[in-house]
């Protein structure tokens, strides 16, 4: 199992229902982001690209974060997704200056929290919040390791990258475009 | 395609008015972590080559003086901590790959070793109050029959300390200005040197201080030979490392690092030793007060200027 996410940026068109998703499932305190959406514009005018993609912790499988977590509170779960146990954590934020996304931000509470993929709800059959309210369809979640899954039928339709590859991180969130 | 990109972003507003994630405490941690590592390296190598009869008041001191500036780094990473109560987690696990994990040990074992060295070789602080107990009586004895095995595991612990805190930033893989091996042997030879100058401020003996002038001087020379290896990696990695390297060389950051650091640190210092051994200058104290100054601002230019560089915009 490796859970995965494949975000189609031609669909995306920016609406940031996603974030507003997260922020009422997750209860994400104000200031702070689960997940955002970036719009890119290159070239000049009339010769113009937009990508708009939402964007989260990439649950990679070569993590920083959890290689540099002094406490064991940043693992992988059984799925490869990457979770923080806040009863672990210490608020160092080594795992912040460590996630080259900065996906992380810290609770009021104290401990370091980001998006868990909706862990509760995937738990249950369930998609994840900014899934299921995408009005575009263009955020799928599944198993990388099922070829027949939704995630790894986009894959296959090619034009997959990820962000800042060159950080070598192994992410598991795709853009398709 | 012209290569001009804008990028918008839901929270631009709150990463703009985010503050930086580590403030004055790592800075401030990492440099008293490396200023006791640098005391621990120049008294154990002192007792191992010239043997004890050489150590001085102002090593003793220095020696006494070490778990007392390490305890104030910790207590700065202390108040660094988000979730307070949680401090006792650093020691119910070790996480081999964490950097944090495997210091935060180190630091324990640094405790029982400077307090065996300060049993051998009391400060007249502490020398008349040891042999009014005899538990303390015992272990001095004990540590004046071992203090050649202490001083070999000061000057382990120390190196180990030293390099801990540079690597604590260089194994973080988010911040472009970090991500080099350099920086843990650059603050490794920055403790050293903050150090031996720390030990110039309080020694009186002059053929001592020439001694520790000399070392010192060696370790300026490493520490510039560092910077440039450290920089030059990055000028030659990619865009990403050079606009990191860049905001140190010619940055905003230029004036604190070029001119306060590296010239006012380590190579006017560096002239002034030099000028002192050959007799042309008289030894002053505030060459030492330049090195612990550069020190400390190496750490704070570093720490923050590496959180300013990131791989993502938006």
């Amino acid at each position: 199992m490796r859970r995965a996410m494949v975000i189609d940026t031609r669909r995306c068109v920016g609406c940031e229902a996603c974030v507003v998703a997260c922020k009422t499932e997750n209860r994400v305190p104000e200031g702070s982001y689960r997940d955002w959406v970036t719009q890119e514009s290159r070239g000049e005018f009339p010769n113009l690209e937009l990508l708009i993609r939402s964007q989260r912790c990439n649950h990679c499988s070569n993590a920083p974060c959890v290689t540099n977590c002094p406490a064991g509170a940043s693992f992988y779960r059984g799925d490869g997704t990457v979770q923080v146990d806040r009863d672990l954590c210490t608020g160092c934020r080594a795992c912040i200056e460590s996630c080259p996304y900065d996906a992380r931000y810290v609770n009021p509470e104290g401990f370091v929290d980001k998006c868990t993929l909706c862990v509760h709800r995937a738990d249950k059959g369930l998609p994840t919040a900014c899934q299921e309210v995408c009005p575009t369809g263009a955020i799928v979640t599944g198993d990388l390791d099922d070829p027949t899954s939704l995630v790894s039928l986009r894959l296959k339709r090619g034009n997959a990258s990820v962000i800042a590859a060159e950080a070598g991180t192994k992410p598991n969130v795709y853009y398709v475009r | 395609m012209n290569p001009h990109i804008e990028i918008e972003s839901t929270r631009a507003v709150a990463r703009a008015m985010a503050e930086r994630v580590w403030g004055w405490e790592v800075p401030i941690y990492l440099f008293l972590g490396g200023l006791v590592a640098g005391l621990m390296l120049a008294v154990s190598a002192s007792i191992l080559v010239l043997g004890r009869e050489r150590v001085t008041k102002a090593m003793r001191l220095g020696l006494v003086g070490a778990p007392v500036l390490l305890s104030l780094g910790m207590g700065a990473l202390f108040l660094d901590l988000t979730y307070k109560l949680h401090v006792f987690r650093f020691y119910t696990t070790l996480v081999p790959t964490a950097p944090m994990s495997l210091g935060s040990w180190v630091l324990l074992l640094v405790y029982p070793v400077q307090i065996g060295l300060i049993l051998a070789l009391p400060h007249e602080l502490v020398g008349k109050q040891l042999d009014r107990f005899a538990f303390l009586s015992a272990s001095r004895a004990w540590c004046e029959r071992n203090v050649k095995a202490l001083a070999g595991l000061g000057l382990g612990l120390g190196a180990a300390l030293g390099i801990y805190t540079g690597v604590l930033l260089s194994a973080t893989v988010a911040r472009p200005l970090w991500s080099s091996g350099a920086l843990g042997f650059l603050f490794l030879a920055s403790g050293a040197s903050t150090g031996v100058a720390a030990l110039m401020i309080a020694e009186r003996d002059e053929a001592m201080n020439a001694l520790f002038a000399k070392a010192d001087l060696a370790l300026i020379a490493i520490e510039v030979s560092v910077i440039g290896l450290w920089l030059v990696g990055l000028m030659t990695q990619g865009p990403l490392y050079r606009q990191a390297a860049t905001l140190v060389l010619t940055g905003a950051y230029a004036p604190a690092f070029v001119g306060m650091v590296v010239f006012g640190g380590l190579l006017v210092p560096a002239a002034l030793e030099t000028l002192s051994l050959r007799g042309r200058a008289l030894h002053s104290r505030w060459t030492p007060a330049l090195v612990l100054a550069g020190g400390l601002l190496l750490r704070f230019v570093i720490v923050y200027a590496g959180q300013d560089g990131s791989f993502v915009t938006g």
